[in-house]
């Protein structure tokens, strides 16, 4: 047989495998559109029009949970119904391992919480990676890293080296009647992280942000993450392997004081599996690698706790500003403008439009001082406005809202061109509301 | 809507263009991805993460190369960086399937059985997530090997090293079906399916 005759069959047998396990007629937008106006509402943009409140509440912060896999698993299911009782078995498995976990963990301390002393400004204090805040648990060392935070964001990262003192990733299992999947994610069946302050007030913790960092596989790339771009200053970490980071949003419900002294929950999820191929022999064809099984010993299924004071950032300042717009019938209101040292964060509300229905940004523009964004499509309401023109006259333009029927196939989309302007200034951070 | 249009609406923030970008290629993302982690929530994950990095970052894309390529290839990484990771904690699931193939199949018969698309399965199953990437680069989403390794940022020899390391594992796995040619005969792993 030729070689081209044998790449041939080979595209062949590839299409006919992927297309067996990957259907034409599979439908990824609405996930799509769904995370895109998910990561908009993360910053009070995209709020429905009936809504009365000036700003978000961190229930509408709260991201769909897996909804893009519904429709997965039930073709999944329909393909693969023996997987049935393999999933089941795993299940069961887990369970088991997670009994003994618990069983093991029970008699270990589970609440060391360390307090160290708070960077003054965090986003410059950030990359000087103060000591680590530890615990420890079966013989792995958590480490909890210095923190960073700014309006709207609080990202702590840490990292779990095993016995051996190598960083190890947390992976989670995802259950269904058929699989068992594992995912970057921190929750075991201790339940998610949790991140509240001493006044009681609890921030919603972006699940969808997870991410963690590989650095120790050169070439691999850096991680792909959402906060990623939050994460340039952070030297400190990404120098490490396998650093999770976790992406809170503090309630923005009126204008509260800064969260200050921090309480983690933070769970802890190591199951091991271990694949161990067996010596490779020079016979043709290569032994089929072999697998050392689930080692229940090593699991650690906990939920650790944390206690640290977490300064605000003196130089975050607040404008606020509560300005309605009205333009094709539909009204915008800015409502502040939040300046720190990372970023600049103008702060909408979408209010009453002709139809009664929620419209998002399509596309915006900030101009501050000699800075001008251009025109950008960022929903969020995020700029990066340069340090020397962080006060002065500022002008915010919304250029034109969008929305999409997605009842309809194909979505049906509806526009409403503006533009919606904001003229007003931003005075030295010295003179504002802090 | 055609790929330049759709890119050129993105650009001016027309989400519709991103839209039009899923639909010509969310499919062949999705594949593409599952040819390499063979697991199908992780790799539509993995799609639409990248769609959602086109959307941020459209503004770095230039125009006038062509999208596919360009969006695909890093698919293709984003999959294999997924696969590695996953790989190194195995999931029970995968356990139970290593175990089968382990215990209950021969290699011969695998080999047998390479007229159905699960012996592919099987086999790809078995390279590394490295060894996947060159041959879904080069096979599925049929880039040359210059395009690999212009798309790849790496050397020519070592996409050709990558590619003739997964075809000479393919052709262990697979014996029956891939029998060497009569100029095989005269040069041992020269890289030939």
């Amino acid at each position: 047989m030729d070689k081209q005759v044998q790449e041939q069959r080979l595209r062949r047998r590839l299409q006919e495998y992927a297309k067996r396990d990957v259907p034409d007629n599979l439908i990824i937008w609405p996930s799509i559109y769904n995370r895109i106006q998910q990561q908009a509402s993360g910053r009070m943009v995209g709020q429905p029009a009936t809504s009365s409140k000036p700003t978000m509440s961190t229930e509408n912060l709260r991201p769909p949970r897996d909804v893009n896999r519904e429709p997965l698993l039930n073709n999944e299911r329909q393909r693969r119904q023996p997987m049935i009782n393999l999933g089941l078995a795993a299940l069961v498995a887990l369970i088991m391992a997670a009994g003994v976990a618990v069983f093991t963990l029970w008699l270990l301390p589970q609440r060391e919480g360390l307090p160290i002393s708070a960077p003054g400004n965090l986003d410059s204090a950030y990359p000087q990676a103060s000591l680590p805040i530890q615990q420890s648990i079966n013989g792995y060392t958590v480490n909890l890293y210095p923190w960073y935070a700014a309006d709207n964001h609080i990202v702590i990262t840490y990292t779990i080296a095993d016995p051996q003192g190598n960083n190890v990733p947390v992976y989670r299992s995802y259950q269904d009647a058929m699989h068992v999947y594992y995912q970057g994610d921190p929750t075991g069946s201790k339940g998610a992280p949790k991140l509240s302050d001493d006044l009681g007030r609890v921030a919603h913790w972006m699940e969808s942000r997870f991410a963690w960092s590989n650095p120790s596989q050169p070439e691999e790339e850096a991680p792909v993450s959402d906060i990623e771009a939050h994460m340039d200053k952070a030297a400190c970490c990404l120098n490490h392997a396998d650093v999770m980071w976790l992406d809170f949003v503090p309630p923005t419900d009126g204008e509260p004081p800064p969260l200050r002294n921090l309480h983690l929950e933070l769970p802890v999820f190591l199951p091991s599996a271990v694949l161990t191929p067996v010596a490779e022999s020079k016979s043709t064809p290569a032994p089929v690698p072999t697998l050392t099984k689930l080692n229940y010993g090593d699991v650690v299924d906990a939920r650790l706790i944390f206690d640290f004071p977490l300064q605000s950032d003196p130089e975050r300042h607040v404008v606020q500003l509560k300005r309605t717009v009205e333009a094709a019938g539909a009204t915008i209101t800015l409502e502040k403008v939040v300046v720190t040292p990372r970023d600049t964060f103008v702060a909408l509300h979408y209010g009453d439009a002709p139809d009664g229905k929620p419209y998002s940004p399509r596309s915006m523009e900030l101009t501050a001082g000699d800075w001008t964004s251009g025109i950008v499509t960022s929903q969020d309401g995020t700029f990066f406005v340069p340090p020397t023109d962080r006060q002065g006259a500022w002008v915010l333009t919304i250029h034109e809202l969008y929305k999409w029927d997605t009842s309809t196939d194909p979505f049906e989309e509806t526009t409403l061109s503006g533009p919606w302007v904001f003229e007003f200034t931003v005075p030295p951070a010295l003179s504002t509301t802090p | 809507m055609r790929e330049s249009e759709a890119v050129a609406r993105l650009k001016r923030g027309d989400i519709g263009g991103l839209e039009a970008l899923v639909s010509l290629y969310g499919v062949r993302a999705v594949r593409a991805a599952y040819l390499i982690c063979h697991d199908r929530p992780l790799s539509e994950e993995i799609a639409q993460a990248a769609f959602l990095r086109v959307y941020e970052r459209i503004e770095q894309y230039d125009v006038g190369r062509p999208f596919a390529p360009w969006f695909l290839r890093g698919v293709v990484n984003d999959a294999r960086k997924a696969a590695v990771g996953r790989e190194r904690r195995l999931p029970l699931e995968e356990i139970g399937e290593w175990e089968e193939i382990a215990s209950d199949v021969n290699i011969e018969e695998l080999a047998l059985a390479w007229e159905t698309s699960e012996a592919i399965e099987k086999a790809l199953a078995r390279l590394t997530p490295g060894q996947r990437s060159a041959i879904v680069l080069r096979y599925y989403l049929d880039l040359s090997e210059s395009e690999m390794a212009e798309r790849l940022a790496v050397p020519p020899g070592t996409v050709k090293s990558r590619l003739n390391s997964a075809r000479h594992r393919l052709r262990q796995l697979l014996p029956a079906w891939i029998r060497p040619g009569r100029d095989d005969y005269k040069k041992e792993d020269t890289g030939y399916l």
